[in-house]
């Protein structure tokens, strides 16, 4: 025989976290004390209709489509606190302080990606190391592209599709791979980067192109200008294809 | 105890070909498919099968982890039985790449002949003993249809020989009549040789000596041993020379040179290759080739070898996997364009997985670690996989591998973060001590380890330097003098002679310079105790007296040699692009952790001996039917367990090399390693 408290504690639940979304719910917002509650609430989880987005000591639990891994979280947020509109500096104990991921060394993980990334840069200044978030830099430079991703928006005119392909089948027939470096087709297309990096997330939107990492350590800066970010990584790389 | 909570997802690098998962639908299977067709090629009655494809198999990937290693995995499976599998190591020192690449050759035909069979008991044939065995019967099928040897063939001729092909080895092995009849027929199988097979470096009739040892003399360790000492281009006693039936001409000078002794292996493997047009062709696969990218003379040699095997050898596949931006920016730039030209153009490229395949594979992995349906739809959500994949419609596998790990984490109130580098070594080290076959004795990562690793070694000056015959191939300097290094595998007397003499000249040059030759523990120990007699016996007293400041010979303890196969595993995974650490970071942390290892080195007083490692009875050496079903009984219990639940469970004193052999001889256990613990778990087959 079902058991209704069950159910309906379930059903509670659920809704409670959907109405909470990406923010989640801790224990005592769920309110687990009665014995149904509690049971429901362990079923939930064993079931995994619901994920601790938190840590151990304090769990914050969410519905799995809100879930984002800890190190997604660490850098988004140390990207912003970062204020890529001010030529502020900060230590790597500003950024990480008060980054709510558990444990700390993720915080401390998401910077020396960014640095590697060049979403972040190290400026060492006596004995202390500043950290600058990399958009702030481009204004300052002579005719520089602008640095790190492009934004993932949709607007790449429609005219620079064909100068694209164009140029991606000539690079492919002189090297005999379908893999091209975005910044090689930058330069062979003759359109600008933010407009290509545009398109080809466009394309891949469409599931026509295929960006891919490459290889960072063995790039040049020039080919480095090329990355578009996709899943917290640089995509050096992309390849065109037709749809299945 | 509470079963752990295993992580599916964390299996992302394929570190051995033979033992891949389950592809997923479609994925690679275009390259697959062209890789099998082009071997098809070479299959075919003899002798008028093809032997030689126009072209070597370039497979690209842009980036790592799209599943080079598997797809070659998921091809050893295919051609399981039908090629002789070589997964070529990348080699260190282009000076010794015939020697390194022959080395691969013999420790993969060391392997079974069946690849699902991980530990080969008893009967049960390996690559070279099949092979041989294949040779010897191909021989005589075609002597018999070229009229060179008349044979009462009941029915058709084809029929007859089609059987007489396919005799198993087992049957002469039970049979000593059946291998005597075949001996006789020697004459007409050498004559089968000279009719039908290009020139070959060796004379056919130790050829064929060698292969009758290899197929049908298994059992005599001694021998055995020997033909793999043979095999790999170095000399053997002339007792066992005689008794194999190998020509003198053909038993290598002892006191060959290092480059000299680089020929006779680039002889024997393209010898190998022509022979095994009477049988099955070999696959030869190049992967991790971003090693290779290390500097320009590494980088040029591979494209020598590659295109020696080309032209020179037969019945062979070559493939080799390099991600795209080392591959062409650091490797094949370096080649000359001949080389380059040998290549497959356009290459074979690797896809990534798409949305369906990612969803295959979740719910491969899941099955496999018996997670429920329902849990499954919870924490891989369609709506995430949606996400995922909003962007681009394929994604590399390990970067999808690596999301699922990360949500499954986060989902289980962890915290996905990647493994630091000593938990990856540890790691290493637990994948290494569970497969028995990959602690054995390898000169490129010992030359690696002790020309690379060991540099910034505080007051240590590494020099790349031969000696004048080539058995020391390091030297190291520090305030105490100058150390020579060298690594010899083999166990001739002869040959520790030959050492013995080059380290008199070295000294004479220098009276501070001292020599060291580094050994492991699998080979026979040196001197042994067959050098009673003779010369032999007089080489013996010698090098028991060069401890006293001429030679010292350090024999390497198994922890040791673990140790140095996982340093030098972590530095090539590094190199490949495989973890997330760069070679720098993965050399930084190497040195730092094997500075015992070569603190313990420096305080090696030359007067103090090495003590022999004991000789191992093969009967000893082998687990027992009794072990192997009580292995299997606790983790058919348990469902899953660590190595060391395990161990209690068994009777006390129960040796853990032993076990871990036996594990391998169940095919139901899967082995997962974590940097802690090695971890049993119990699949059903099929």
């Amino acid at each position: 025989m079902p058991d209704l408290n069950l159910e309906a504690a379930e059903k509670d639940i659920l809704h409670r976290l959907a109405q909470a979304g990406p923010k989640g719910l801790n224990k005592k917002q769920l309110e687990l004390s009665p014995k149904a509650r509690k049971a429901a609430f362990e079923k939930l989880l064993a079931a995994g209709r619901m994920v601790n987005q938190g840590s151990k000591t304090k769990p914050r639990y969410v519905t799995p489509e809100f879930f984002r891994p800890p190190r997604e979280i660490a850098r988004d947020l140390i990207l912003a606190k970062a204020k890529p509109g001010t030529l502020k500096g900060f230590t790597r104990k500003q950024l990480v302080d008060k980054i709510a991921v558990s444990p700390k060394r993720i915080a401390d993980e998401a910077v020396e990606r960014l640095v590697k990334e060049r979403m972040l840069l190290a400026v060492k200044c006596g004995r202390s190391v500043y950290y600058l978030h990399a958009a702030v830099v481009p204004p300052f430079l002579p005719e520089a592209e602008k640095a790190g991703p492009a934004p993932a928006e949709d607007k790449a005119p429609a005219d620079i599709s064909d100068q694209v392909l164009r140029a991606y089948q000539a690079l492919k027939d002189r090297d005999g791979y379908s893999d091209v470096e975005i910044y090689h087709l930058q330069q062979a297309a003759g359109v600008p980067m933010d407009e290509l990096k545009a398109f080809i997330l466009m394309m891949g939107r469409r599931g026509l192109a295929v960006p891919s990492q490459g290889d960072w350590s063995l790039s040049s800066e020039e080919v480095r200008t090329g990355a578009i970010e996709l899943h917290g990584r640089p995509n050096l790389m992309v390849r065109f294809i037709g749809k299945d | 105890m509470t079963p752990p909570v295993l992580n599916p997802f964390g299996h992302d690098i394929v570190s051995k070909v033979r033992g891949v998962e389950t592809a997923v639908t479609g994925l690679n299977d275009h390259a697959l498919d062209v890789l099998i067709g082009e071997f098809e090629k070479l299959e075919g009655p003899f002798p008028r099968r093809r032997r030689r494809l126009d072209k070597v198999q370039l497979v690209i990937s842009p980036e790592p982890g799209y599943g080079k290693s598997h797809l070659l995995g998921r091809l050893f499976h295919k051609l399981s039985r039908r090629a002789n599998l070589v997964y070529v190591s990348p080699f260190e020192d282009p000076r010794s790449s015939w020697k390194s690449v022959q080395l691969s050759l013999v420790n993969e035909l060391s392997f079974p002949d069946k690849i699902e069979v991980e530990y080969a008991r008893g009967d049960e044939p390996t690559q070279l003993e099949a092979l041989a065995h294949g040779v010897l019967v191909g021989l005589t099928a075609l002597a018999v249809e070229k009229g060179l040897l008349r044979a009462k063939a009941a029915g058709a001729l084809a029929k007859a020989l089609a059987f007489l092909r396919a005799l198993p080895i087992a049957l002469f092995r039970k049979n000593p009549g059946k291998v005597g009849l075949l001996q006789g027929k020697r004459a007409a199988l050498e004559e089968t040789l000279r009719c039908f097979c290009e020139p070959l470096c060796l004379a056919g009739s130790s050829w064929l000596n060698f292969f009758f040892f290899a197929a049908y003399s298994p059992q005599r360790r001694q021998y055995r041993d020997a033909c793999l000492d043979w095999l790999k281009g170095g000399a053997i006693d002339q007792v066992e020379a005689r008794e194999i039936g190998l020509r003198p001409s053909d038993n290598p000078d002892p006191q060959a040179t290092r480059d000299d002794s680089n020929m006779i292996c680039r002889n024997r493997l393209l010898d190998l290759c022509k022979l095994a047009g009477f049988y099955r062709p070999f696959l030869f696969c190049f992967d991790q080739t971003e090693n290779y990218g290390k500097n320009h003379e590494l980088a040029m040699e591979l494209g020598r070898v590659i295109e020696t095997l080309w032209r020179e050898g037969q019945n062979n596949v070559v493939i080799v996997t390099g991600n795209f931006k080392p591959w062409t920016d650091s490797v094949a730039k370096h080649w000359e364009w001949a080389h380059q030209d040998r290549l497959l153009r356009p290459p074979l490229e690797l896809q990534g997985i798409n949305r369906s395949q990612a969803e295959e594979l979740v719910n491969l992995r899941l099955s496999l670690f018996g997670i429920p349906p329902e849990k499954r739809d919870g924490l891989f959500p369609a709506a995430w996989l949606e996400d995922t994949f909003s962007l681009t419609p394929q994604i590399g596998v390990r970067a999808f591998l690596r999301l699922c790990s990360e949500r499954w984490a986060g989902a289980a109130g962890g915290v996905e973060t990647r493994l630091s580098l000593e938990e990856l070594f540890l790691k290493k080290i637990g994948e290494i001590k569970s497969d028995p076959k990959q602690v054995v004795f390898r000169y490129d990562p010992l030359l690696w380890v002790f020309r690379d690793a060991a540099k910034g070694f505080s007051g240590l000056e590494i020099t790349e330097e031969r000696s004048a015959n080539g058995y020391y191939v390091l030297s190291w300097r520090s305030k105490k003098g100058k150390l020579w290094l060298g690594f010899e595998g083999g166990s001739n007397w002869k040959r520790w002679e030959g050492i013995l003499n080059e380290a008199t000249r070295l000294q004479k040059g220098d009276p501070a310079a001292r020599t060291m030759v580094i050994r492991t523990v699998d080979l026979p120990p040196v001197p042994n105790a067959n050098w009673k007699q003779g010369r032999a016996g007089e080489v013996r007293t010698w090098l028991e007296l060069a401890r006293d400041g001429l030679l010292t010979v350090l024999v390497l303890p198994l922890d040791d040699m673990v140790e140095i196969h996982a340093a030098h595993q972590i530095f090539l995974d590094a190199m490949s692009g495989n973890i997330d650490y760069s070679p720098e970071e993965a050399m930084a942390f190497i040195r730092t952790r094997l500075k015992p290892l070569f603190q313990r080195l420096f305080r090696v007083e030359p007067n103090k001996a090495t003590p022999p490692a004991p000789e191992t009875d093969e009967a000893n050496d082998q687990p027992s039917d009794e072990l192997i079903r009580r292995v299997r009984d606790v983790v058919f219990r348990e469902k899953l367990l660590s190595f060391d639940e395990l161990m209690k469970r068994l009777p006390p004193k129960t040796d853990e090399n032993l076990v871990r052999k036996a594990r391998a001889c169940v095919p139901e256990i899967r082995v997962h390693v974590s940097p802690k613990m090695v971890y049993l778990q119990w699949q059903s087959q099929g």
